[in-house]
C-alpha cells in the first residue's frame, strides 16, 4: 500500500514501510476483530458501522468453512506465533506457552471471532479450559469468563478483565509466507 | 514512534518483492529483505483514491446494508466502536478505509 503524502511503499500484511520517506516506519498494530455484525452488535450497541455501496455478498461465517486455510497469527515481543483455525475449532481456548508473556487464544464458532488475551491477572499467569456458551474457566480458582470479551463473569475473580492483544486472522500461507519462522501457539 | 497523519491506498505494488522471492518453506529462516532489493512486483496496475471521510450509520438505523450472519471489521478506538462490514470492502478501491475514530487516525484494512 502507498501513503498519499510521501508515496511511500508499505508492506500490508506487515505495517511497515519499505521504501521511501518513511522507510522503516511502523504502523502499530490495534486490535480488530473479524466477527459477524450480530455478535458486534450485541457487544457494542452504540456501534456506529461504515456505510458504502455494497460491493459482495460472499464474506459470512461460512468463510471459514475451511478453517485449515486460515491462521490467527501474533507477534509476541516481536517473535511469530500463529494458532492454527482449524485447531481452534477442535480445541477453542489455547493457552499459550511463551517465555515472553503468558497468552490465551480463543474462538466462538457461532460469532467466528478469535481473539488473544494476556493470561497474567495479578501477578497470577491463569490456564484456561473451554466450556459452553462461549465461556472458559481458569484451573486455578475455577472462575467462569466470557472467552470473547475475556471478562470473569463468575466465581472467585468475577470483575477481572484479560489484557487483549492484537493479531491478525490470516490466511496461512499469507502469515508463514511473510513470517517464515512463526511458531504454533499450541 | 511518530505519529502521522496519513490517508492509504492500495498502490501498483503487492509483497516483499526479493524478500517473496527468496521466501523458503515453514519453519526455516528467510533471508532478509535488504531495503536497496526491494523489489516488488506490480499486480495492481493502477493508484486509487484513498476513502476519507466515509459515511457512517449508527446501529439502530442499519436496515439490510450488513446482515446478521456477514463479517465485519470490528474496532473500538478511545471507547468508540465502530463496525467496517467486508461486503463493503471488496476490491483493491474500497480495501483500506481511512478513518478517525476515538479521535485516533486509523486505517481499516483487511
Amino acid at each position: 500500500m502507498i501513503d498519499s503524502e510521501t508515496k511511500s511503499l508499505w508492506s500490508h500484511i506487515l505495517g511497515e514501510c519499505m521504501q521511501g520517506e518513511l522507510q522503516g516506519e511502523k504502523l502499530p498494530l490495534l486490535i480488530g476483530d473479524m466477527v459477524t455484525w450480530s455478535a458486534w452488535r450485541a457487544e457494542h450497541p452504540r456501534t456506529t458501522v461504515l456505510n458504502l455501496a455494497r460491493t459482495s455478498r460472499n464474506y459470512a461465517r461460512e468463510f471459514y468453512d475451511e478453517p485449515a486455510r486460515f491462521v490467527y497469527g501474533f507477534l509476541v515481543n516481536g517473535q511469530p506465533r500463529h494458532c492454527s483455525l482449524a485447531t481452534l475449532v477442535d480445541t477453542p481456548v489455547v493457552n499459550v506457552s511463551d517465555p515472553r508473556e503468558p497468552l490465551v487464544v480463543t474462538f466462538d464458532a457461532e460469532s467466528t471471532l478469535v481473539r488473544l488475551f494476556s493470561s497474567r491477572v495479578d501477578d497470577r499467569e491463569l490456564r484456561f479450559v473451554a466450556e459452553e456458551g462461549g465461556r472458559m474457566r481458569d484451573e486455578a480458582t475455577q472462575s467462569v469468563w466470557n472467552r470473547s470479551t475475556g471478562r470473569a463473569i463468575d466465581g472467585p475473580l468475577a470483575g477481572k478483565q484479560l489484557a487483549a492483544r492484537a493479531g491478525i486472522a490470516s490466511y496461512a500461507a499469507s502469515w508463514k509466507a511473510f513470517h517464515p519462522t512463526s511458531q504454533d501457539a499450541k | 514512534m511518530r505519529h502521522r497523519w496519513l490517508t492509504w491506498c492500495w498502490a501498483a505494488v503487492a509483497g516483499l518483492g526479493a524478500a517473496a522471492a527468496a521466501m523458503t518453506g515453514f519453519g526455516q529462516e528467510a533471508p532478509e529483505a535488504s531495503p536497496r532489493e526491494f523489489n516488488p512486483r506490480v499486480v495492481v496496475k493502477r493508484t486509487f483514491q484513498p476513502i476519507v471521510d466515509a459515511p457512517v450509520l449508527a446501529a439502530a438505523e442499519v436496515t439490510d446494508q450488513v446482515l446478521d450472519h456477514e463479517l465485519v471489521l470490528g474496532v473500538v478506538v478511545n471507547g468508540e466502536p465502530r463496525a467496517y462490514p467486508i461486503n463493503m470492502l471488496t476490491g483493491p478501491s474500497r480495501e483500506i478505509i481511512n478513518d478517525t475514530l476515538g479521535g485516533r487516525p486509523i486505517a481499516a484494512t483487511w
